[in-house]
């Protein structure tokens, strides 16, 4: 029996993912036509859009495990670490975003970074994420951290509507050129491939965010058990102890 | 073309990467706890 | 809630009125910022006339960041932040308190920074009304997230670059809108300034309610 975070579940999630996405790559790179307009480049939009709205979805997760630990009710731990695991792809989401959209912009407008409405949404979401994934790790009494990081998640949220419309605002305004990724009206094999990326994309975050959480339901585990170990050895250094009793961790009388 | 190209394999290389990780960190970690932890078996 | 916010509010603005440190080291900080900006960027007065705004306000958001700090600082010494949460307050008002001290002196930073732009960049103020309005709403939208972020990793051993990391993000909104609205009103931008105000309001209105309504939570866990 293989010891980890899988099972079978994720398992046939694994190779949905795989195999959607090879799906994706071969029709993404050949079957597909080249846009009229676009030539070749508007193959990006099998990958791109897909991740990017993940990474939004990874947010709203977060953002919602948040208040669901926070709302008395249904406060659990499973929430807060939901909350945790979602974030951490999110970032990994969020940065392949930022990635492919600026792989994306260097050909069609010769640049590496547009302040793009989106774009810069997208990095500011990255930014807020980073954020957060840097107060969970701020360690201390699990319950404490937990309930500091769901608040933090929930204002997090707060503050995405806003900035969506800043960025909105601020780059519609000013720039003469329309965006970039109003995309044009895509039909059939474009439509369906691009479909099926929202798809495997998906299976590929929801893999993720599997294992991710198991893994950290394993670290929780193991923190509160680094914690009661350490404690046990500091109720045995009270009492006294044969001292090779005390190396091996063993506590002797000081069981209460 | 070329671009297209780097941009499908940066981000499935990076998701492969990432899921590696956590596949790496996860049987690591099964080994250091007892098998009763795991509720997903 | 409001007695005890003033009450909170005078108790930090009287410290901070004994030992300075708003006067003696945000403020001599703020223009050595806009100072620093003059050398790191184009002297030639039209460039630094239209960079002022955004200038102003990027200075105005690191003041924040110390005077948050400052605030939460007080409270550490001398386990003063479990006396606080003994001590019957209503939360809210803490908060409202804390953050009102906050937003005051930000304003007094605010109002020295322009004689600063004013000196510094050839700014020629104008378009009061408007000014006036994202000034205010966006201190308060700033003291308002600032106090929140600072009573979340207030006690945390990495506070110092936790909190920039933390805050600096959240408030880029304010950053942009406080920016455009003043580059309208300075006559800069043929935009909508008054609806940037609005996004501020809409920023101040979310954070102090969030502020009013958790802040009892936060000061919790210890």
């Amino acid at each position: 029996m293989s010891a980890g975070t899988g099972n079978r579940t994720t398992r046939v999630v694994g190779l949905a993912a795989l195999a959607s996405s090879a799906l994706v790559v071969v029709l993404g790179l050949w079957v597909t036509p080249p846009d009229v307009t676009q030539g070749d480049l508007v193959r990006l939009i099998y990958v791109h859009p897909a991740v990017s709205t993940w990474a939004f979805a990874a947010f709203g997760i977060t953002a919602l495990a948040s208040l669901l630990y926070l709302a008395p009710r249904t406060r659990s731990q499973r929430w807060d670490m939901i909350a945790g695991a979602s974030a951490e792809i999110g970032v990994v989401f969020c940065a392949l975003s930022l990635a492919t959209g600026s792989i994306w912009g260097r050909p069609a407008w010769g640049v590496w970074w547009t302040w793009d409405a989106r774009l810069t949404l997208t990095a500011l979401l990255c930014a807020l994420f980073l954020g957060y994934l840097a107060l969970r790790r701020t360690g201390g009494a699990i319950e404490a951290r937990s309930k500091r990081s769901a608040v933090a998640g929930v204002m997090f949220a707060l503050v995405v509507p806003v900035d969506h419309y800043a960025t909105q605002w601020w780059r519609t305004l000013h720039q003469a050129n329309t965006l970039l990724r109003t995309d044009p009206l895509i039909h059939g094999e474009q439509l369906w491939t691009m479909l099926a990326s929202f798809l495997s994309f998906g299976l590929i975050f929801a893999w993720m965010l599997i294992h991710r959480f198991r893994l950290e339901q394993l670290e929780v585990r193991l923190e509160s058990e680094g914690l009661a170990m350490a404690l046990e050895a500091r109720r045995a250094e009270g009492a006294p102890q044969p001292p090779d009793a005390v190396a091996a961790g063993v506590s002797v009388e000081a069981r209460p | 073309m070329g671009y297209v190209v780097l941009g499908y394999v940066v981000a499935f290389a990076a998701l492969a990467a990432y899921a590696a990780r956590l596949l790496v960190r996860g049987r690591s970690l099964s080994r250091t706890l007892p098998p009763e932890e795991r509720t997903w078996r | 809630m409001w007695r005890d916010a003033a009450l909170v509010a005078g108790k930090d603005l009287r410290i901070e009125l004994r030992s300075r440190v708003a006067i003696n080291q945000v403020a001599p900080f703020a223009v050595i910022v806009l100072v620093l900006f003059g050398f790191a960027l184009e002297p030639d007065r039209g460039f630094l006339t239209t960079a002022a705004p955004g200038l102003f306000w990027i200075a105005v958001v690191f003041c924040a960041l110390l005077a948050v700090q400052r605030s939460f600082a007080v409270e550490a010494s001398d386990s003063a932040k479990d006396s606080l949460r003994m001590s019957g307050l209503d939360p809210a008002g803490i908060f409202l308190g804390k953050a009102g001290a906050v937003g005051l002196e930000l304003v007094a930073l605010e109002v020295l920074l322009v004689a600063g732009i004013v000196v510094l960049y050839g700014t020629t103020l104008q378009g009061g009304t408007l000014l006036l309005a994202a000034a205010v709403a966006a201190t308060v939208g700033l003291a308002a997230c600032g106090t929140l972020y600072g009573a979340l990793s207030a006690g945390l051993r990495v506070r110092e670059t936790l909190l920039p990391l933390l805050i600096l993000p959240v408030v880029a909104p304010v950053l942009l809108g406080a920016t455009r609205a003043w580059e309208v009103a300075l006559g800069q931008s043929a935009d909508n300034g008054w609806q940037w105000v609005i996004l501020l309001t809409v920023f101040a209105v979310i954070y102090v309610t969030v502020g009013v309504l958790a802040f009892g939570t936060l000061l919790e866990e210890a």
